[in-house]
């Protein structure tokens, strides 16, 4: 009986020890194995930002997509036989997969077989594909929400707004602003049990994993009105390409700004270089006649020019450091009027001449020529300013009336800007304001101080002079808008080829402001390399005066009263605002509006003719109709919103 | 004997000790089940109070009854036992791949369970018969070999190898107990080496084998036959020395530990309660045990104390086993940890050994 017990001691003894050894000596080994099977790590990209006109008209909306990820350690299948071994199971598993994916079975094979815990399978993906992976019933397969960029407007503005690749922004505001676009990335720790089934995490951890909204300064009518008619334009003169910037010369806004030919956002890949290249942002151009606005405005300023001096203009042609330089239009004595107005190259050499090589060049410097705009803009760039120990008198002259020198359109745009501002230039704005994530409405990026270039009065001498322009005499006359004064001058620029300047390559350009009083709008138009009319005043200047016609129409500013000032009224219709409605692409269909806020949602579908009948609050998650089907007869859209959901992950 | 009962008050001979200890260990049972079961089915616990409050039951009124009455019905129950393996074999339903269930509607009950005091009570009772103190030779060991034999040879035909084994076990203990000559040992030894080297070789299924492989090397597959022991091993060691407390065992609550309501119960206590735990449950057991041992001391006549001893062997072999099986230094094997372990066959054996060992004590000689 005690030899028993004994035994028995003995026995509890061996146990005692063997569970000191397991949870005491080899605890913390096992614990980690137990986290590292219970949890599993997965990052989760913010819901990116979006990017709405100055009007809070979506340019760039993000829309929910489910992305795929294996955890391969733990694929398994949930019901049905099993199968005999792992190798099959895995095998089984990725065809499956491919077949539901649409992806060749040695890809899905490669990323099972990975030696990792966390490898993505299928990013973005449609909700068809999503759910017929889901159908699968896969332990091991996880899904995510992602953000997936769409351009409700095509190719609208898409020079400036740029373009995302599969991460991040590549080009653009998109690229300019991408970490605030994107926001934070949330790193969510997710337990998950023995079958591979995700418990949810807490969903109010996810709240705030949405990066910033931006609003440009562009307001989409204009940009629809500028894009139409240099696509207008491109197409009578057969250009190689035409651009337009629309400023407000008072605050430095771009209300539109757009060179074609763009292309498609879902053509990004096989786009040309020349259908990507923002030419508007950093298309650096020798701009010719549109540069002597600058030289005289200087002149006027330093008081080395005298507004009612008359120079000699030498019928024509005229010497300078054995350099000839000949005028299109001969003249003789002429007042400074006459020299803009019928834009004399000599005359312009001679008042650069007057003010010097380096006094020149420093006020070239101060209009923000040979500098970066500062634009929030990737492409903004700096053309070319030759330097100062170049310019002597050839090269000063030549610079005077605009050749060798590279400008930028949006440089040219906001020179011409600071003469309509009375001589103040504002820094071009591209970006209006910012909602970061948790904010509950705009913030508003403040005005910077406008910098003097010019004294009033020397401006206000220019204002009244590229008014001229536009009169019965000027080069600008087909720049005219029917009841309003202007002011603005042409450019017609040889184009450098090899160090030639070909006598059939040109750059037409016309650049000025309207109402001439009181300027609202800074417009420039470039026709680069037009074919049959070459000249600015042919080929640029009618462009003006339409996309004038219309912005101001458009903003709500009245033709000259008896009083002589324009008055502002309402904003009326623009055709063009018409012609925005098919938000819904392939219009008389329901329109996607999943992943849209209420107010989104709300506004794409009163675009597309619909009423929202809203459930819930926050992110639009279903909607009945679905998106595509034909319009219902009630004219009406369920749609069930949830809330704090932008990255949660799906059962 | 009536006179025997007559002379001591009958409450005073009671066995409190041994009471408390078993009810200790079924209330621990009942709470880490309110856990285990949780995911699976959270009224488990109840079910298993439900069988131990039928078996205290039992165990009272076994207790009010002499327990020589055992010693007379003894080969009755022994036999209607071996009927209802035989029976099992025959209509039996299976579950996880052997024929183990008698269902009768709603309720299932294991023979193989109950053969387990049938052979103890067979056993004590041929002892008992059994004249002299000597120890045993060849040829008196023929019959009780028999009897330990034929049960255990049914059930590793279910198959259930752990519970044959235990039988087994069991029975040899009690053979033990009374004494063998060492010559005869010796022989039995090398007689147990051969038997399991053909069990192994021509009786034994290829999971059986697997399992018993796996347990030398659990980590060699620990997505295949090494699963159950390798999770196992994650939720007992993870529980360190304090535990994660009470439900929030993540081997057990994320279903990573498998058959968490029986065999692998005490996997739950351990990840959940930490090597503390652990060693306190180790505790109440042993001085369960020691109470057994106690009343076997005590015993007024040989049935008495073999019954005692047997019961012993019973709980204490399957408490080794399964704890040794959790920990992984013994294959797994699905054997459950008595009275701790969810299983109302289990815990009425139980219970009705312990009626018979407090009749035994309440009529020691004192």
């Amino acid at each position: 009986m005690a030899a028993m017990a004994c035994l028995m001691a003995v026995f509890f003894l061996l146990v005692l020890g063997r569970a000191y050894d397991l949870m005491i000596l080899q605890g913390e080994k096992y614990a980690r194995l137990a986290n590292s099977q219970t949890e599993v790590s997965v990052e989760i990209p913010a819901r990116r930002g979006e990017i709405f006109d100055r009007n809070g008209a979506p340019l760039a909306v993000s829309v929910e997509k489910s992305s795929i990820y294996l955890m391969p350690g733990d694929i398994r299948i949930m019901y049905g036989p099993r199968p005999p071994s792992r190798e099959d199971l895995r095998e089984q598993v990725a065809g499956q997969l491919a077949l539901a994916l649409g992806m060749p079975v040695d890809q899905v094979r490669k990323r099972i077989h990975a030696q990792s815990s966390f490898q993505w399978l299928a990013r973005k993906v449609d909700d068809e594909t999503a759910r017929k992976v889901r159908d699968l019933q896969l332990a091991g397969v996880g899904f995510v929400k992602e953000s997936e960029r769409q351009y409700p407007n095509g190719s609208l503005a898409i020079h400036a707004l740029g373009m995302m690749g599969l991460d991040k922004g590549i080009e653009g505001v998109e690229e300019h602003f991408n970490d605030v676009l994107n926001g934070r990335k949330l790193n969510v720790t997710r337990v998950r049990d023995a079958r591979g089934l995700n418990l949810f995490a807490d969903e109010r951890e996810l709240v705030g994993s949405r990066g910033a909204d931006l609003w440009l300064t562009i307001d989409r009518t204009i940009q629809l009105i500028v894009e139409q008619e240099i696509r207008a334009a491109h197409e009578k003169s057969h250009a190689l390409r035409t651009a337009a910037v629309v400023q407000d010369p008072a605050t430095g806004d771009i209300l539109a700004i757009a060179s074609w030919p763009a292309y498609e956002p879902e053509n990004f890949q096989t786009a040309s270089v020349l259908e990507r290249y923002p030419f508007a942002f950093n298309g650096a151009y020798e701009p010719g006649s549109t540069m002597k606005v600058f030289t005289l405005a200087a002149a006027l300023d330093h008081r080395v020019l005298q507004p009612d001096e008359r120079l000699d203009c030498e019928n024509g042609r005229w010497t300078v450091g054995g350099k000839v330089i000949k005028d299109d239009h001969r003249l003789g004595l002429s007042s400074i009027e006459q020299i803009l107005a019928q834009s004399s190259n000599i005359c312009s050499a001679k008042i650069g001449l007057r003010l010097g090589g380096e006094t020149l060049r420093q006020y070239f410097l101060r209009f923000g020529f040979g500098a970066r705009t500062g634009v929030d803009h990737p492409a903004d760039s700096k053309g070319l300013l030759q330097p100062a120990e170049q310019w002597g008198q050839v090269v000063t002259a030549n610079v005077s009336f605009g050749q060798g020198i590279s400008v930028t359109p949006l440089q040219l745009t906001s020179g011409v800007s600071a003469i309509a501002n009375g001589g103040v230039q504002r820094r071009p704005r591209l970006v209006r304001g910012m909602r970061e994530p948790g904010d509950s409405s705009i913030r508003e990026f403040p005005l910077e101080e406008g910098r003097e270039i010019v004294s009033a009065s020397a401006a206000s001498i220019m204002k009244r002079l590229m008014h001229a322009v536009t009169g019965p005499q000027g080069t600008g006359k087909s720049a005219n808008v029917e009841g309003f004064k202007s002011a603005g001058k042409t450019g017609t620029a040889q184009k450098a080829e090899k160090g030639e300047y070909p006598d059939h390559l040109r750059i037409a350009s016309y650049a000025g402001f309207i109402p001439l009083e009181k300027p609202r709008i800074t417009i420039l138009v470039i026709v680069d390399e037009p074919k049959g009319d070459r000249y600015g005043s042919q080929v640029a200047a009618p462009v003006f005066s339409r996309i004038a016609a219309r912005s101001l129409k458009y903003l709500g500013v009245t033709p000259v009263s008896a009083s002589g000032v324009a008055a502002v009224l309402p904003p009326v219709n623009d055709p063009a605002r018409e012609e925005q409605r098919p938000a819904a692409p392939g219009s008389g269909k329901v329109p996607e509006l999943r992943g849209l806020s209420m107010i989104e949602a709300m506004n794409q579908a009163r675009d597309a003719g619909l009423r929202v009948a809203p459930a819930g609050s926050g992110i639009a998650e279903q909607q009945d109709p679905p998106a595509g089907n034909p319009l219902p007869a009630n004219r009406e859209v369920r749609v069930f919103f949830t809330s704090g959901v932008h990255a949660r992950e799906e059962p | 004997m009536a006179t025997d009962f007559q002379r001591t008050p009958w409450l005073q001979n009671l066995h409190g000790p041994l009471i408390l200890s078993v009810l200790a260990v079924g209330a621990l049972g009942v709470y880490n089940l309110r856990s285990a079961a949780m995911n699976l089915a959270p009224n488990l616990y109840l079910t298993q109070l439900m069988w131990i409050g039928l078996g205290a039951l039992a165990a009272a009124v076994i207790t009010l009854i002499d327990y020589r009455i055992f010693e007379k019905a003894a080969f009755f129950i022994y036999g209607v036992c071996l009927v209802l393996l035989a029976v099992v074999l025959l209509y039996g339903s299976v579950r996880n791949g052997s024929r183990r269930w008698l269902e009768f509607g709603r309720v299932a009950v294991q023979p193989s369970e109950f053969i387990k005091l049938g052979l103890i009570l067979a056993l004590a009772s041929y002892f008992q018969r059994q004249p002299g103190t000597a120890a045993l030779g060849m040829t008196q060991l023929i019959r009780p070999f028999l009897m330990i034999g034929v049960p255990a040879l049914l059930i590793m035909k279910q198959p259930d190898l752990g519970t044959a084994g235990l039988v087994i076990l069991t029975g040899m203990s009690m053979v033990v107990f009374m004494g063998i000559r060492w010559r005869t040992l010796l022989v039995l030894i090398v007689a147990a080496a051969g038997g399991v080297w053909a069990l192994w070789n021509f009786y034994m299924k290829q999971y059986q084998k697997d399992r018993v492989m796996n347990f030398l090397d659990p980590e060699a597959d620990v997505l295949g036959t090494g699963y159950h022991a390798w999770q196992s091993l994650i939720a007992v060691g993870s529980g360190q020395l304090g535990g994660k407390g009470f439900m929030k065992g993540t081997q057990t609550q994320l279903s990573f530990l498998p058959e968490q309501q029986t065999d692998f119960a005490f996997s739950v206590w351990a990840e959940e309660w930490g090597f503390l735990g652990a060693a306190g449950l180790l505790l109440v057991y042993f001085l369960l045990l020691y109470n057994c041992v106690s009343v076997a001391r005590h015993a007024s006549d040989r049935f008495g104390m073999l019954v005692a001893v047997g019961s012993m062997s019973l709980i204490f072999w399957q408490m080794l086993i399964n704890v040794a099986m959790v920990t992984g230094v013994f294959p797994v094997v699905g054997v459950p940890l008595p009275l701790f372990s969810y299983g109302g066959s289990s815990v009425l054996t139980v219970f009705v050994c312990v009626g018979i060992m407090l009749s035994v004590s309440l009529r020691r000689d004192s």
